[in-house]
């Protein structure tokens, strides 16, 4: 079966000109949990950032469910197949309540409201987080919000899950959820973390990042 | 307590509470734009006493009403001698009855507004004021601006802190010295610098959940019976008001 992402000798530099990939290349597949680890720096939070066209490679090819990506128009089809949990949780979840935001993606699809409505619930459901439906967000803690956040991607229902340090600054009962949801899951994943343990609990095949390549 | 907290409401469910938000937002404009219109003294304290009484119904806490009330008053005490000395004539020293007057006036009129305001839209939550402005047709720039500045104050004083935490616990005392307005402005310039990083990644990850530039609401509301009851004696009442206003 085709991957679902190639990546081809990506090169990518910042427009200050710190160069941050040169040649990477990288494939993930269906049913594959891939770790990604590398130093501070070496570029996790912007490969990730690649794969769904926050940023532009300035050579090298990628491809994503079937296709070549390369506009913005292009990439809009990827992010709401692919699902990219950021590592700050308050820069994802922008809404006043927990479910207009966790609802916010499910419109974006074009879904009918009451659809909207009952995948929220089902999803806020499955992640025990029912109680926070109407929440404010600036009232939760920290682990809360990250939950809330992997929620609000979860619910459009993503064949490939980027999760950027998703174990970061989590409590050990919340890190427990998250694993337990991850190991449920059975969406592609590339999960960028420091955390041996964590990554040996939910993922099947590690790369590394160094000296702007994968290795 | 936080910064937030103050922009929510902390009433406890209340008869008011089963109206249309959208209906309450309406019916405070209408009561605030007569309650500007009215002249007469008794028809002014006929609506401040329709205000409280609205109030009550509303049931907000007694401390965060006081803490509304009492700087208006503390401040309309302040202009006392400015508005009812001014009508005092010639040389004559005291306070005259034409200023007295006015005085009461304002001071009925100020209450009933403020009060107007706090019963109909005080008791409002934010999020749920936002929702009823956009659907009462105000430009959704201005009520997404109101739902991203609640959701981001937070944030954005908690940055704010960690940066003056950050000096403090290197022995930064705030005086008036140019080491303080230099680090202040860094500051400022800083936390601005982090709001701009900040919106960027919002708009990012906004994108990565299929944002397109429209909006969709998961909040509907609904006119019910009790919106078409409340309505029906509301508006009635404020004609009435008017008409009694006149006839003084």
């Amino acid at each position: 079966m085709e991957p679902l992402f190639i990546l081809e000798n990506i090169d990518f530099a910042y427009k200050e000109g710190r160069r941050v990939l040169q040649g990477a290349s990288f494939d993930l597949h269906a049913g594959e949990r891939v770790a990604l680890t590398g130093g501070n720096g070496t570029g996790k939070t912007t490969l990730l950032h690649l794969m769904v066209g926050l940023h532009k490679p300035q050579s090298g090819t990628l491809s994503a469910f079937g296709r070549a990506r390369h506009s913005e128009h292009d990439f809009h089809e990827v992010r709401c197949r692919a699902g990219l949990v950021f590592q700050d949780p308050d820069d994802q979840l922008f809404s006043a309540t927990v479910a207009e935001d966790v609802a916010f993606g499910p419109f974006n699809l074009g879904w009918e409201r009451r659809r909207v409505a009952e995948a929220v619930d089902a999803t806020l459901q499955k992640l025990d987080l029912a109680d926070f439906h109407d929440r404010v967000v600036y009232h939760l803690s920290y682990g809360e919000k990250r939950l809330v956040a992997l929620a609000s991607v979860l619910v459009m229902q993503p064949e490939v899950l980027l999760l950027d340090e998703p174990n970061d600054g989590l409590d050990s009962a919340h890190s427990a959820r998250l694993v337990d949801i991850l190991q449920q899951s059975d969406c592609a994943m590339l999960i960028a973390s420091h955390d041996r343990d964590f990554l040996k609990k939910v993922t099947n095949r590690a790369v590394k990042l160094a000296d702007g390549g994968i290795i | 307590m936080n910064l937030t907290d103050s922009l929510n409401n902390h009433y406890p469910a209340s008869v008011l509470d089963r109206l249309d938000p959208r209906l309450r937002l309406l019916a405070a404009l209408l009561l605030i734009t007569v309650i500007i219109l009215l002249q007469s003294r008794p028809a002014l304290a006929t609506v401040l006493g329709g205000a409280i009484v609205m109030a009550v119904a509303a049931r907000p806490p007694l401390t965060v009403t006081l803490t509304r009330i009492i700087p208006l008053n503390v401040m309309l005490a302040l202009f006392f001698p400015f508005i009812a000395l001014a009508h005092v004539q010639g040389l004559q020293f005291g306070v005259s009855a034409k200023g007295l007057h006015l005085f009461i006036d304002i001071v009925l009129r100020a209450n009933a507004l403020l009060i107007t305001a706090l019963a109909l839209v005080g008791s409002l939550d934010i999020p749920v004021l936002g929702h009823a402005l956009v659907h009462l047709r105000v430009p959704r720039r201005l009520a997404h601006l109101l739902l991203f500045t609640i959701r981001y104050l937070e944030v954005m004083h908690r940055e704010f802190m960690a940066l003056s935490r950050a000096a403090r616990v290197r022995n930064f005392h705030p005086g008036a010295n140019r080491h303080t307005y230099r680090t202040l402005a860094a500051m400022v310039g800083q936390l601005l610098l982090r709001s701009l990083d900040r919106a960027e990644r919002i708009l990012k990850a906004m994108k990565c959940r299929g944002y397109n530039g429209q909006f969709h609401l998961l909040r509907h509301f609904s006119f019910r019976a009790c919106d078409a009851v409340f309505a029906l004696c509301f508006v009635p009442g404020c004609v009435l008001l008017i008409v009694f206003d006149r006839m003084l």
